[in-house]
């Protein structure tokens, strides 16, 4: 099974030769948090254009260029990066300005964010820059920074180990806590508060942090604030499941195992998919239910659910693709096969998450039996699954379940309904189309993902087929 | 939907939420579940209160705790027992789709005939491809059966199409040698895409039983590279078109 694992959202590349060979890009939002005001940052937009720039490049550690504006000389312009870290760069310029950072720096940091500043190696010029730059911060710093910004005496960043990683996290999500509760206490209606800027850049420290999905979240509540008019009561949860999760990592070392696990990966913590294939499969025959795609930023995502055809537990395929490159079709709707299943660390079933793996496995044929062997229940039953899993891992955002209901209108609102109870749907009209043709006002077993704005349908399971209504990119 | 008091809540949660917790403090629990686990977590910070609250609430809703009372179906479309297509023909309409577009309208024509109407999601297409198309229209809602209008009416974007005509009638058929001849004439045909098309449509309408005669006879022609790639196509055409009709006589197979 081809699948790619994407890191967080660095702009990274490498220096040919280089022994500090990852570069670390800044982006908008880090030079915003550099400039000293709103204002600076806006004056320095016009001098990001590349044109203005000659000689211009970027390393691991610094970023430097000629600024050739109206004045009779150019402007070199020296800037020091600790990559992600606005608060310890430092800038130097040969402009009058007392300012610290100048317009030149900010305004060069701002093309190099927007790839217009390549990479290169350091002059010699350049480099005597950065070291009196390096010599200025170290008279002022009395005290030797974080252990991940320090170096060794030959200029190596020291590689950093587990703890390391997990001490990083820590700081970040007790920053990123506390940055939230200030929100809280501020008000989302402040200004200050529905700045989006804002809340990319929090977002961005939590990616520095090494919580990259918790970073996701963040940024999906900020596209909520940019709605015109914001559904603050499911931003204010969304919110509070974000604050539990960042609690709970913080506290993950008093956590059972499993639950500790799912905090971690629920936070954006990478398990190695060699990892996952170590541990201990689920062997037996699996049915593929269905399949939903998004799109995230220029990232294609496709989930793709399998069913044990053997216990009815439930496993999800991630996969991933750029833009245009096209999802893994690997497991077509409707299929069957033979195979190992291994899961991602986690606490919704006893041996780990929802989230999988396939191995080894036979060729994926048309299923042979009976399709209501996966199990279709009704309403009241579904619920009793889904509090199941949100026992156990209360930030899931989507729960999977097979139900046997029509859709049906409750007043201007399209329901899920049987004779036990109903369940608002989130469907699109094709898809309503194609469940509400299947059913013609009968129950059918219908898969869904059971989530906060409703049942999102992703497959109807027809007498000797399975329809696919699930979501494209 | 929650219990009403619990509802209440949440509007003051939120309403401390976007005012915020230094001008407007959260309320208190309504005593329950949610109540004990808030003054569990002995927090004093009220917006760390406010937090924890509405996290509780948002599990809820998501698990939907209290769910909404059964809903009557809808109203069934006419009763009829025709079943989806079975998926060998819809395999037809993917290869129609893909190289022999014009076999559409016969393909419609055929699944009006059978005892079946098509799945699903190929009805939702159909439909929805149609609504500019009359002539389309009136065969796609013919294949679909009573349940075309049911689900225009309930999903207004399949379109209500302009006024669908009576079901276009189909030419007499051809024999064999009548397409072989127009085959031979069609040489005059400078341009070789209106002359594929011409000959496809003359295809189309050929006596179903000569189809493989003609398939036969068309892969035995000697010529030049630049009709041999429109012989191949026509033969295909012939063959498939052959196997399509075949398998609407037989649906019990």
């Amino acid at each position: 099974m081809r699948s790619t694992t994407i890191g967080p959202c660095t702009a990274e590349s490498t220096i040919p030769g280089s022994e500090h060979a990852r570069v670390v890009r800044w982006t908008d939002a880090d030079v915003a948090a550099f400039a000293p005001t709103p204002a600076a940052y806006r004056s320095a937009v016009p001098l990001a254009d590349p044109t203005r720039w000659r000689a211009a490049g970027a390393d691991h550690a610094a970023v430097w260029g000629r600024y050739i504006g109206s004045a009779s000389e150019p402007y070199d312009v020296t800037v020091v990066h600790a990559p992600g870290h606005a608060t310890t760069a430092r800038s130097g310029c040969t402009c009058p300005s007392r300012r610290v950072p100048c317009k030149h720096a900010l305004g060069l940091l701002m093309a190099w964010a927007h790839r217009d500043v390549p990479d290169g190696e350091r002059p010699p010029a350049v480099a005597r820059r950065v070291d009196r730059l390096d010599a200025a911060s170290l008279r002022r710093d009395a005290a030797p920074g974080p252990s991940a910004d320090r170096r060794t005496a030959d200029g190596r960043r020291p590689s950093a180990g587990r703890d390391d990683r997990m001490a990083k996290l820590a700081d970040g999500l007790d920053s990123f806590d506390r940055w939230l509760l200030d929100c809280i206490r501020l008000g989302l209606a402040d200004p200050a508060v529905r700045d989006p800027a804002a809340w990319e850049l929090a977002a961005s420290r939590l990616v520095d942090a090494g919580a990259g999905s918790l970073a996701n979240r963040v940024r999906r509540l900020a596209s909520v604030l940019e709605d015109q008019e914001p559904d603050l009561s499911r931003l204010a949860e969304e919110l509070a499941i974000v604050h539990l999760l960042a609690v709970a990592a913080r506290r993950s070392g008093s956590l059972p195992d499993g639950l500790a696990d799912a905090v971690a990966v629920a936070t954006g913590w990478q398990v190695r998919r060699t990892s996952v294939l170590d541990g201990v499969p689920e062997s037996g025959d699996w049915f593929v239910v269905g399949r939903h795609d998004t799109r995230e930023d220029r990232i294609e995502v496709r989930r793709t659910w399998l069913r044990s055809l053997t216990d009815r537990r439930w496993a999800m395929l991630l996969s991933f693709a750029a833009t245009g490159d096209g999802l893994d079709a690997s497991f077509p709707i409707g299929g069957w096969f033979r195979g190992d299943v291994f899961r991602y660390p986690g606490a919704t079933y006893p041996n780990g998450s929802v989230r999988a793996l396939v191995g080894t496995h036979g060729e994926v044929g048309a299923v042979d039996r009976p399709v209501d062997a996966i199990g279709a229940v009704d309403v009241t039953t579904a619920r009793a699954e889904v509090g199941r899993v949100l026992a156990r891992e209360p930030w899931t955002e989507r729960v999977p379940v097979v139900v046997d209901a029509s859709p049906t209108r409750a007043g201007r609102r399209w329901v899920l309904s049987d004779q036990t109870a109903s369940i608002p749907l989130d469907v699109a009209p094709r898809p309503l189309a194609v469940v509400l043709a299947a059913s013609q006002g009968r129950s059918i077993p219908i898969m869904v993902e059971w989530t906060r704005t409703g049942a999102v349908p992703v497959s109807v399971i027809g007498p000797d087929r399975v329809v696919d209504v699930g979501r494209r990119a | 939907m929650l219990e009403p008091d619990v509802d209440i809540t949440v509007d003051e949660l939120v309403t401390a939420a976007v005012l915020g917790t230094d001008r407007r403090p959260p309320p208190e629990a309504p005593p329950g579940p949610v109540h004990d686990l808030v003054a569990d977590s002995l927090l004093s910070d009220p917006a760390e209160r406010l937090l924890v609250h509405l996290g509780a609430i948002a599990v809820q809703h998501l698990a939907a705790a209290a769910p909404d009372p059964p809903v009557a179906p809808l109203p069934a479309p006419m009763v009829h027992d025709r079943r989806w297509c079975p998926v060998d023909v819809v395999e037809h309409w993917d290869r129609i789709v893909e190289e022999f577009a014009v076999l559409t309208d016969e393909w419609l024509s055929l699944v009006a005939a059978s005892p079946w109407h098509p799945p699903p999601d190929l009805a939702v297409d159909l439909l929805h491809r149609s609504r500019s198309d009359p002539d389309r229209r009136a065969l796609v809602t013919e294949a679909v059966g009573p349940m075309a209008g049911w689900l225009i009416d309930l999903v207004p974007v399949l379109g209500r199409g302009r006024t669908a005509r009576a079901i276009p009638v189909r030419p007499p058929p051809i024999g064999a040698d009548e397409i072989l001849r127009i085959v031979v004439e069609a040489v005059r045909i400078s341009s070789p895409a209106a002359r594929r098309t011409t000959l496809e449509r003359v295809l189309a309408t050929g006596a179903p039983e000569v189809l493989d005669e003609v398939a036969d006879r068309l892969e035995g022609v000697v010529c030049g590279s630049g009709w041999l790639a429109t012989l191949e196509h026509l033969g295909a055409l012939a063959r498939f078109r052959h196997r399509m009709i075949r398998r609407f006589a037989e649906p019990d197979r």
